[in-house]
């Protein structure tokens, strides 16, 4: 049994290599990137065999906590590696301890358990200063990649049991979104050399708490022994007892994911047609009607919605803490949401997915297709940007500023949308799947992708180019300045988004079955 | 049935059809289709007169959804034409496009809008008006039994429920030709019947259907000409009379497609696990 289910996921891992050379490349990448770290890590740990005790102990148990806690926390939020969810074996009648005890296992075999386990097999190095502190690692090694396999089968199946409604998933990945972004300016606050020096006395403490957790007395038992501390044998004992609960708590979970098909969640109902009977009943209105509808309704437009503010604000606090004065500050926000905004629909089709057949099949017009899409993003975007423009210029205390604002602003959302119509038409790359998390990335986005988004924010940039030169000039005291890039913002923005629509539009008509097609591969 | 009841033991049956004499209102012509090294559809040809109700059956992986998703302008054939009501699918796009309602497979709907919605958006992209898109939205969901759904999201409908707001979307228009990639797939029998009624009187007032369907008995009962697709190409074409030639569709079919496989070497499956 537990051998069949090595065997498989064996399978799985080699057959990602079978896959489009874009896709193999990024996986190439990506074990790299993993492989260099591990490294790292190695490195470090047998470099703190000479550190003092003291020293090592913090790191080691420190670190340590996080990395198992991200086993944990990891595949709730992200939902890696459902493919051997134990509900998927539940029309095979395993008893269901073979089953617990084959899947976990397997999540052995695997790039983060690996990492996991030469990492925690370097601490044998970090800890060879007494023959009793090298036996009590070695019995750690086993505990701590236990654990961590363990914490990552919990919290995949937990989340996957308790979190498999569609609304239940969205609301954790917004909140998730935030809390991320939240994290930025406290790093700031920590690498803050004043607070620094209070943190570093404060670890001290919590490393000694967390010696006791469950995820830190794996890493803290052989550290205690080699400082020549006895209660690393309370440490040891905490976490083999972490093991054994985790085992039997996995084990009952496995028991009841193979009986449970997943919550159901009470679908919700619209009265009447919403934006719909709001707006003209032409192709051009319903495709807009449509587009607001997703980005109210759909989380993966949520979460750009959400990250759109969230960007310039944790951007100014992360440069306020950095020293950049207030007026400077102030100029930042506006121009940086114009430039997300502008982004965001720079590959709007694909998040139809295989819904696109609609439109190719009525022969929508590519205009109406590129114009109604950008309803939202204009409608929306145009007047916040000029209203954020006014109130940023009056914090700086330089009305006039206002002008190269807008002028900057709206240059890069219409730019930014007009290069997106012809994009989106020309060029998409697989996204989230409708209903799916908006963190689950296709795996065959790594190389297109990244090579689209960069090249449309260097065009984007180059568009607004002159309105942005113009306004630094009207910054330094130019009011000719302020207003000539005002004209030259607005104009090229307008010029950029004619021509990107009437092309873009062309784009999508020629190619409405290859767009399906794409749609279809994704 | 508009298809005269024949003696079950002549093949040699009269055409009531001229070729010519009715309008045909879907011509293939050498219609081919690669995938890679696979030829998917294979130069088939197949003529459909306006007015009948056609099915198009054939195994698993024999071409029929490549061969539909070609005549509604949704893949790029490879090689032939497509011509409805004499308008080339592939030259002008827009203006064949108009004329033909499609129920695709395993395609997505905008599924985060509800059933309304959705009815509404389908039928303004194919230019309706407002007033219109309302009675007949009133209308197809009275008939497709969905009273009680149109609040509700696609995402949230069952299998057979999307399926029927799907059908219902293709229809808004009143297109003089409807392309329906398996229509009855986990529709329930009492909607089933419900369908083949609304696809029936459609059929009467002058419109033709064009379906695939795994449901030999239905189309046999249904259809009144019947295509066999296996392999990409149309093995046998013509009135469902014609093409089963006294026996049941379905017999004609698995002999068409390749007779049954015999079931030897299978006796394990009568020793049961304890």
């Amino acid at each position: 049994m537990t051998a069949a289910l090595v065997r498989l996921k064996l399978r799985l891992l080699v057959n990602q290599f079978r896959r489009s050379p874009w896709q193999v490349a990024g996986l190439a990448l990506a074990l790299l990137y993993g492989a260099g770290i591990t490294l790292l890590l190695v490195v470090t740990l047998v470099a703190l065999r000479f550190a003092p005790t003291a020293i090592s102990t913090a790191v080691v148990v420190g670190g340590g906590s996080i990395a198992l806690l991200a086993f944990l926390v990891v595949p709730i939020f992200v939902g890696i590696d459902d493919t051997l969810d134990p509900r998927r074996f539940a029309l095979f009648g395993i008893e269901r301890t073979r089953l617990a005890v084959g899947l976990a296992v397997t999540g052995v075999v695997g790039v983060p358990a690996l990492a996991l386990l030469l990492v925690s097999f370097a601490t044998l190095a970090t800890w060879s200063r007494s023959a009793a502190a090298i036996l009590v690692a070695l019995v750690c090694v086993p505990c701590i990649v236990l654990t961590g396999v363990l914490l990552s089968r919990i919290g995949a199946t937990g989340a996957g049991l308790l979190l498999s409604t569609r609304r239940s998933r969205e609301a954790v990945a917004a909140v998730l979104v935030v809390g991320l972004s939240l994290l930025a300016p406290l790093m700031v606050l920590l690498t803050n050399l004043e607070l620094g020096r209070q943190a570093l006395t404060a670890i001290g403490s919590v490393v000694a708490v967390l010696a006791w957790t469950p995820l830190g007395a794996a890493w803290a038992a052989p550290a205690s022994i080699a400082g020549g501390d006895a209660a690393g044998l309370g440490q040891l004992l905490v976490a083999l007892a972490t093991v054994v609960l985790l085992g039997l708590l996995w084990r009952e979970l496995v028991g009841v994911a193979l009986v449970s098909t997943g919550r159901r969640a009470r679908p919700q109902t619209l009265a009447g047609i919403g934006w719909f009977g709001r707006l003209p009943a032409t192709p051009r209105g319903a495709i807009a009607a449509r587009a607001i509808s997703y980005w109210a309704r759909d989380v993966r437009y949520r979460v750009s919605i959400i990250s759109i503010p969230v960007t310039p604000i944790v951007l100014v606090l992360v440069l306020g803490l950095a020293g950049v004065p207030g007026p400077v500050l102030a100029l930042i926000p506006v121009p940086v949401v114009a430039l997300f905004i502008g982004w965001a629909s720079h590959n709007d089709i694909a998040y139809d997915h295989t819904a696109i057949w609609l439109h190719v099949a009525a022969g929508v017009r590519g205009v109406d297709d590129r114009l109604g899409r950008l309803a939202p993003v204009l409608v929306v975007g145009l007047p916040v940007l000029v209203a954020g423009s006014f109130v940023s210029a009056a914090i700086a205390g330089r009305p006039l500023l206002a002008a190269p604002l807008i002028g900057v602003a709206v240059c890069l959302l219409l730019a930014g949308t007009g290069i997106g119509g012809v994009s989106s038409a020309l060029m998409p790359y697989p996204v989230p799947r409708p209903g799916s998390s908006p963190f689950q990335q296709p795996n065959s986005t790594t190389g297109v992708a990244a090579v689209v988004q960069s090249v449309l924010f260097l065009l984007q940039l180059a568009a607004a180019a002159p309105a942005i030169l113009l306004g630094l000039v009207a910054i330094e005291g130019s009011v000719a300045a302020a207003w000539w890039s005002l004209v030259a913002g607005v104009v090229v923005g307008v010029v950029v988004l004619w021509s990107g629509t009437a092309w873009g539009g062309r784009v999508f008509e020629r190619r409405g079955p290859e767009l399906l097609a794409s749609a279809l591969r994704a | 049935m508009t298809a005269p009841e024949l003696p079950q033991s002549s093949t040699d049956t009269e055409v009531p059809e001229e070729p010519g004499a009715v309008e045909t209102v879907l011509d293939l012509r050498g219609l081919t289709k690669r995938f890679g090294d696979t030829v998917a559809v294979d130069s088939i040809d197949l003529a459909v007169a306006a007015g009948s109700f056609t099915g198009i059956v054939g195994p698993n992986g024999a071409g029929k959804t490549t061969t539909l998703s070609m005549v509604t302008g949704l893949l790029r054939p490879d090689g032939g034409t497509v011509l409805v009501h004499g308008i080339d699918v592939w030259a002008e796009p827009d203006r064949a496009k108009r004329a033909i309602g499609v129920l695709p497979d395993a395609l997505r709907l905008f599924d985060r809008l509800s059933g309304a919605q959705l009815l509404h958006y389908a039928g303004v992209l194919r230019g309706l008006d407002a007033a219109t898109v309302r009675q007949r939205t009133a209308d197809l969901v009275a008939a497709f039994g969905l009273e009680d759904a149109t609040g509700r999201l696609v995402a949230d409908y069952s299998a057979g429920m999307t399926k029927k707001i799907a059908l219902a979307a293709a229809m808004i228009h009143s297109p003089r030709l409807l392309v329906l990639d398996e229509p009855f797939e986990s529709v329930d029998p009492v909607s089933a019947a419900n369908i083949v009624d609304i696809l029936q009187r459609y059929v009467a007032a002058g419109g033709t259907v064009v379906l695939s369907s795994h449901g030999m008995d239905l189309i046999q009962r249904v259809c009144d000409h019947v295509a066999v697709i296996v392999g990409g190409k149309v093995l046998a074409a013509g009135t469902t009379d014609e093409v089963r030639g006294g026996e049941s569709l379905e017999e004609r079919f698995v002999a068409l497609a390749g007779g049954r496989r015999a079931a030897a070497g299978m006796e394990w499956l009568h020793s049961f696990v304890e």
